[in-house]
């Protein structure tokens, strides 16, 4: 069954493309400080996030129409797309907390990625297909909402991070910020936001870990047997544990906590993705 | 001098730096054992990857680096950093929670940061109810203090915020201790059951001595489920525990649904096929005998072909072969030859997919029976592991969501009006600023 079939499939492709045009709008909007492209980018990213909300929803209704019924949270393109509208949803929020549209120049450009991954890739298949016996458990949606909610959570962190580091390198060098530097946030902002964010990932991922383990142990008896999935979520964890005591610790604070954020966000992508397509291990399944 | 050296151990391993050292370190070093195979063996390191690094691999115990000396000498030195930095900073922060500065007075006017000073028409008495009124519902209720001049508030909300840290340090405590509980004293085994059988025996891996259970358990039925797609739905077991000759308990065990009983949980692990009994037709196509036919009972051993010397067997068999349904794959050996291998299919009697052989076979029915793999774990630390995450969720709110804040407030009367002088301060000061700002907004706002 091809996914074009799927009106969900539809809706999605859809949201990929406004996602696209929101980032755009951004992007334009950063280097041409016109307010109203600014207006517009927030529309397409609230837009597409309410298109892909129905197209997540549509997806788990139409589940139940072929008689599988489960949560679309199951396999690598739904998991892409979660992570997208879990960023879309946390940049907004965002957005709309600090009155601040510049951030999604550097945010967008991860959901956006992450949706043209899913649609595009050939090697992603969209289809619905039934549950292997280990993902039959209520335990699959708590640890993959949670997972999921820090990673969008990193995301947002790690775009903050990069606009903390570009602005900081003149900030050093006591250099003019220039016309689009000044009107990003101020690096005490940027900062500040950038552990909020941190704030909010490293609770969701630590509980995205634990509910990971007590399923583990449901379903095979070990909470923790070191697979290579486990370790790499533990070895974000401990990234971001350090960038949450480096701001306690003289000669860590600002730029060395940017980079952490920006080296946990990079531990996020190999947790997610680069284990199931380099390494093998328990979440095998879900690389197809 | 032994003192003072001594001094310098403690607040080296009470530092923040070292913790953040130390986590950066365990998470450069766990790469290893993500991209290194574990427990391999020493043939296939010395094939993958060479004498030289096989070595260095042996050395530092790659083969199985979560658990080597210098990992484990890592997580002890990171246990012993939380411990003694956790202590250190506790004891101050409880005396300051037990007993903190409640009382405005000029030392602290001048250290904080965000005051304020309103006058106010009317009594001191008026005021202090009115504020109060203002302040209880989101601050609760304040610690009050009457001298002579001055009466003083003071508010002090979420004012545990700051254990949620010492909560979470201490939660890993739990968990690291679980967990050697459960590598002590637990253990994780094996049961490999026909269905029919019946066993109190645990086996492991590399040749340990068997656990022996208090009872039996017995596989009464093992079978899978299907979607019609043909993806498996289901690996399922149906068990007994047999204990001193009484079947006690009955149960369905299937993954994600694994059976505890006593101290032990069983899980539904693997399977397999015991044995294969196919009952078939066989019909001779050439010679002496041909035309003649044959009722016979085809195993996975080779079973002879009436009054010849060839052999038939089953090699294997499938639900639905390429859309076909149900097919046993044959394997005959005639005339000393190599066997050959073909499919029979149950829906088309009359396919001959071995042409050239002597035999045509016809499928009648087919059965198998299975043993099915359990898992075996008995784990006594998994509580404490649990309650250690739990206690870890407790305390990462604590730390991240709990915000404490705290206003001093002291008013007197300057002989016309109420002098409010009021400060506050906050964990989270950029948010409190803008909050302290209203709440000093509302008390001018105030008329009586």
């Amino acid at each position: 069954m091809e996914s074009s079939i799927y009106i969900s499939g539809k809706l999605l492709s859809i949201t990929t493309f406004v996602y696209f045009f929101a980032m755009f709008a951004y992007i334009i909007f950063v280097v041409s400080r016109n307010s109203f492209i600014g207006i517009v980018g927030t529309i397409l990213t609230g837009g597409g996030f309410l298109l892909e909300t129905g197209g997540l929803v549509l997806r788990w209704i139409e589940s139940y129409q072929m008689g599988i019924g489960r949560a679309p949270l199951t396999n690598l393109y739904e998991s892409l797309v979660f992570f997208a509208w879990c960023t879309a949803g946390i940049y907004l929020a965002f957005e709309f907390y600090y009155k601040n549209r510049f951030m999604g120049a550097f945010v967008l450009p991860f959901v956006s990625m992450a949706m043209a991954y899913a649609s595009f890739s050939p090697n992603i298949s969209q289809e619905i297909q039934p549950l292997v016996p280990a993902l039959q458990s209520n335990w699959l949606i708590y640890h993959v909402i949670t997972c999921f909610f820090a990673y969008a959570a990193f995301a947002v962190a790690c775009g903050v991070s990069i606009m903390y580091l570009i602005k900081f390198k003149k900030e050093e060098k006591k250099l003019p910020f220039g016309p689009i530097l000044s009107v990003f946030p101020s690096t005490a902002v940027l900062d500040d936001i950038n552990y909020k964010a941190i704030a909010v990932g490293f609770p969701m991922l630590t509980l995205g870990i634990i509910t990971g383990a007590a399923w583990a142990n449901y379903a095979w008896g070990s909470y923790w047997s070191w697979d290579p999935k486990e370790t790499w979520s533990l070895i974000t964890w401990f990234v971001y544990a350090a960038f949450l005591h480096a701001r306690f610790t003289r000669g860590w604070r600002g730029k060395k906590a940017a980079w952490l954020s920006v080296i946990g966000f990079l531990s996020v992508i190999i947790t997610y993705l680069g284990v199931n397509l380099l390494l093998s291990g328990l979440h095998s399944y879900g690389g197809n | 001098m032994a003192s003072n050296k001594k001094f310098n151990i403690w607040d080296f391993l009470a530092s923040v730096k070292l913790a953040v050292f130390l986590l950066i370190i365990l998470a450069i070093t766990s790469i290893a054992g993500t991209i290194i195979p574990q427990n391999a063996s020493y043939e296939e390191y010395l094939h993958n990857y060479g004498e030289t690094f096989t070595r260095i691999i042996d050395v530092l115990e790659l083969y199985d680096m979560y658990h080597s000396w210098w990992f484990i000498f890592l997580l002890a030195l990171f246990t012993l950093n939380l411990i003694v930095c956790s202590l250190k900073r506790l004891k101050p922060l409880l005396q300051q929670i037990k007993n903190p500065k409640k009382i405005l007075d000029n030392e602290l006017e001048k250290s904080i940061s965000l005051i304020d000073v309103i006058k106010k028409r009317g009594n001191v008495d008026v005021w202090k109810e009115e504020l109060k009124k203002i302040l209880n519902p989101k601050f609760g209720l304040p610690y009050e203090e009457v001298s002579q001049q001055n009466v003083y508030l003071y508010y002090d909300k979420g004012k545990y915020s700051r254990l949620g840290v010492y909560i979470t340090h201490f939660s890993i405590l739990f968990i690291l201790i679980g967990g050697m509980i459960g590598a002590i004293w637990g253990f994780r085994g094996f049961i490999n059951l026909p269905e029919g059988s019946a066993t109190n025996q645990v086996i492991f891996r590399g040749g340990k001595e068997p656990y022996k259970m208090d009872f039996f358990i017995k596989c009464d039925k093992f079978s899978l489920g299907y979607y019609p797609n043909g993806m498996v739905k289901e690996y399922r077991s149906d068990v007994t525990i047999i204990e001193n000759g009484r079947e006690v308990k009955k149960f369905a065990m299937r993954v994600n649904h694994p059976l505890s009983y006593k101290n032990l949980t069983f899980y539904q692990s693997s399977y397999g096929v015991m044995d294969r009994k196919a009952k078939m037709r066989v019909f001779i196509k050439f010679g002496k005998n041909a035309g003649k036919s044959y009722e016979i009972e085809v195993t996975d051993k080779p079973v002879n072909i009436p009054f010849t010397g060839d052999f038939v067997k089953v090699f294997d068999h499938y639900q639905n072969l390429d859309n076909l349904g149900p097919a046993i794959i044959l394997e005959v050996s005639e005339g000393g030859r190599m066997p050959v291998r073909f499919p029979v299919f149950k829906n088309l009697p009359e396919k001959d997919l071995n042409p050239n052989s002597n035999y045509f076979f016809k499928y009648q029915d087919y059965n198998e029976t299975y043993y099915t793999g359990l898992q075996v774990t008995k784990d006594p630390g998994v509580w404490i592991v649990w309650f250690g995450c739990f206690m870890m969720m407790v305390g990462l709110y604590y730390s991240f969501f709990v915000i404490r804040k705290r206003l001093w407030l002291r008013l007197s009367f300057d002989g016309e009006k109420t002098v409010i002088a009021i400060a506050g301060q906050s964990t989270r000061t950029r948010v409190f600023e803008e909050e302290f700002a209203r709440i000093v907004q509302q008390i001018k706002d105030v008329k009586i």
